[in-house]
């Protein structure tokens, strides 16, 4: 275990080092420079690029950049001044964080218990909602269930607040949007593996030990049934990371999203590197955690080394 | 322990149910193509700690028997009638409620493909355990126990190990313990056993084999087995029904089955079985021609006429009875029946016309 953990430690740097390296290639092809937008004298503009380095060549600058990134340093940002970019991240990421986690259970959770109930009631009314709630889903793309959500349940009923992070009431809208795709994604997958489990002959097994519905379907078809959606967790957790940037935007959610946005918007390349990296480190970490969970749900996969 | 001589089922006291009686069973599974009619009318009894032994090959309707005899035939798309009594009860008739506690208590299972039939995801003790504390009131501590002395019983090595181990760390023929394990933990009266050595290594067949036979006559176990092996069947059985196209054809005591069979099929398939007696005379091994019936459209008549050197015109158009032809020993073939050729004489002259 000890050795996997290593080994995937030593695999996750580096993913991250190409991360970098290729984000701060590509960012200095875009065209134009932090300062195109502002109208600087060249003496102010110099003045800039060798406050911030650029005046230096580019194997330089990206030595540094490294160097201050093994420390834990991301640099300072270019448009907000005198912001270091673990400032930022200490201030918005929990916003983030909060709106993400809720999404992943709420999405995770009701997609499982909507896929089970529809394979529950095969050929009923009830499958039939199950998969219409799943197809709406999938066919919606974020930003609309967003301002559709916005528009029926905050301005026209007035149900929930229509913007802004304030309280528990606050983030139903945004949950629930962020939610949408990833909970019909997982009811999907969630009700086919339950009726390929339904078919399995331990399924049999169980039913000849005389065990009521109710614990064949909890003990042996859920736990059978839900390792796909397990998988599908890490790029679950991709999604919904990008699907924040538009979530956070349209509720006005101080959160990280803006400023990775803005970021691109303005060339703000030390923004952007530290950011990617920032989001790099947690999706590898995300998916870190799948693994485990995959191992501790199937233990026909449980990783080399764990058996005693 | 006194492993009880194949050839002798237990005596029943006169006047008392048999422990299980199937009359007239047909199952029907409707299907896009048409209805499957998988079994056909089958009736049968066994006495308790009995070995009864259905054979037949595949496809004749062997292992639906069993598994509607505990109800496990999915409804719909199967469509069961007849009557199905246990210990005097008509088990067609309970409840799912009822009949899921008689399931693993009163009858247990034993599958065909242990590779397939044990759940992945949990410990194989816990798996027995689970089946023995859904019918008994049991501390964890005391099914742990029970589920160990059960182990140890089937011939499972190191059973404190093997309990909190996962299925796939478990060969074949353990798996198949733990099946046999699971099946018998509540003390049942009848075990069914659907081809329990099928998907087994050779050598690992005869241990299981052995141990569903001393633990049969050891605990007084009623035991169904299916098989389409008759070496097993010779080693195990106290009788043997020979199951073709959803019909029992032949019915005998072991030994006078394989003596004296006395209807066709059964013939034909004692002569296609090799033998390690070097009976060179005997030639080589004959093949039943033609393939078993379309059971969306079996023959109206004697399931086995299509394919039966003898048969006659009647065979085609009317099933035959189930005759008696020694102690214990029912025939369904109509060149057995003593007023056939007076009661149906023209048709028992004229060949079957075959298509």
């Amino acid at each position: 275990m000890t050795r996997y953990i290593l080994q995937r430690l030593a695999i996750s740097l580096v993913t991250i080092w190409v991360l970098v390296t290729v984000v701060f290639v590509l960012v200095r092809c875009l065209p134009g420079d932090p300062f195109a937008s502002e109208k600087l004298t060249p003496e102010i503009r110099a003045n800039m690029e060798r406050y911030y380095g650029f005046d230096q060549p580019l194997s330089v600058q990206y030595a540094k950049y490294l160097k201050n990134l093994l420390r834990g340093d991301l640099g300072m940002s270019l448009k907000y001044q005198n912001m270091p970019i673990n400032q930022i991240i200490q201030n918005s990421f929990p916003y983030s964080a909060d709106l993400g986690i809720r999404t992943i259970l709420f999405a995770t959770f009701t997609g499982i218990f909507l896929g089970v109930v529809a394979a529950l009631n095969r050929g009923r009314p009830l499958e039939y909602l199950c998969i219409f709630v799943a197809v709406v889903g999938i066919s919606l793309p974020d930003f609309i269930t967003g301002s559709l959500l916005q528009y029926l349940l905050g301005q026209k009923l007035r149900l929930f607040p229509v913007a802004l992070w304030k309280g528990f009431s606050y983030t139903v809208l945004p949950t629930f949007a962020l939610s949408f795709y990833t909970l019909a994604m997982v009811s999907r997958i969630m009700r086919t593996s339950m009726l390929d489990v339904t078919g399995q002959d331990y399924i049999r097994t169980a039913r000849a030990k005389g065990l009521s519905p109710f614990k064949i379907v909890w003990r042996h078809q859920i736990r059978n049934a839900i390792l796909p959606v397990v998988t599908i967790l890490g790029p679950i957790t991709a999604a919904i990371l990008t699907g924040t940037f538009v979530i956070e935007s349209i509720y006005a959610i101080p959160g990280m999203g803006k400023f990775y946005v803005l970021g691109v918007q303005n060339l703000d390349y030390t923004m952007i590197l530290s950011l990617t990296v920032f989001y790099g480190v947690f999706l590898i970490a995300a998916n870190f955690v799948v693994d485990i969970l995959y191992g501790f749900i199937d233990p026909r996969i449980r990783l080399a080394g764990n058996k005693r | 322990m006194k492993a009880m001589a194949p050839g002798n089922a237990p005596d029943r006291v006169p006047g008392s149910p048999p422990l299980l009686e199937v009359r007239d069973l047909r199952v029907n599974f409707a299907t896009y193509g048409g209805t499957v009619q998988a079994v056909r009318g089958l009736s049968f009894s066994m006495e308790a700690g009995e070995c009864l032994a259905l054979v037949g090959e595949s496809g004749c309707g062997k292992s639906v028997t069993a598994q509607s005899l505990l109800r496990l035939v999915p409804h719909p798309p199967a469509t069961t009638t007849g009557s199905v009594r246990f210990d005097g009860r008509e088990l067609l008739d309970l409840s799912e409620r009822e009949m899921n506690r008689l399931r693993g208590a009163a009858f247990g299972m034993v599958f065909q493909d242990p590779m397939t039939s044990l759940n992945p995801t949990m410990p194989v003790g816990r798996q027995i355990e689970e089946a023995l504390r859904e019918h008994e009131r049991l501390s964890r501590s005391a099914a742990r126990e029970r589920v160990l002395d059960m182990l140890r019983l089937v011939g499972m090595p190191e059973p404190e190990r093997r309990y909190g181990q996962y299925p796939h760390e478990c060969s074949g023929g353990m798996r198949q313990r733990v099946l046999i394990a699971m099946a018998l933990v509540c003390g049942p009266r009848l075990i069914v056993a659907d081809e329990p050595t099928t998907a087994l290594d050779v050598t690992i067949q005869a241990q299981i084999l052995d141990i569903l036979k001393n633990l049969q006559s050891r605990l007084g176990t009623a035991l169904l087995l299916i098989t389409h092996d008759l070496g097993v069947v010779a080693h195990m059985a106290h009788r043997i029904a020979v199951v073709y196209a959803g019909r029992i054809v032949e019915t005998a005591p072991v030994r006078e089955l394989f003596a004296r069979p006395s209807h066709p099929y059964t013939r034909r398939l004692l002569c296609s079985r090799p033998s390690l007696d070097g009976e060179a005379a005997r030639g080589p091994l004959c093949a039943i021609k033609g393939t078993p019936p379309d059971l969306f459209a079996p023959p109206p008549g004697c399931g086995f006429a299509p394919r039966c050197d003898y048969a006659m015109a009647l065979c085609g158009t009317t099933p035959p009875p189930a005759l008696g032809v020694g102690t214990g020993h029912r025939s369904s073939c109509w060149l057995l029946h003593p007023q056939a050729r007076e009661r149906y004489g023209d048709l028992m002259r004229a060949p079957l016309e075959r298509r």
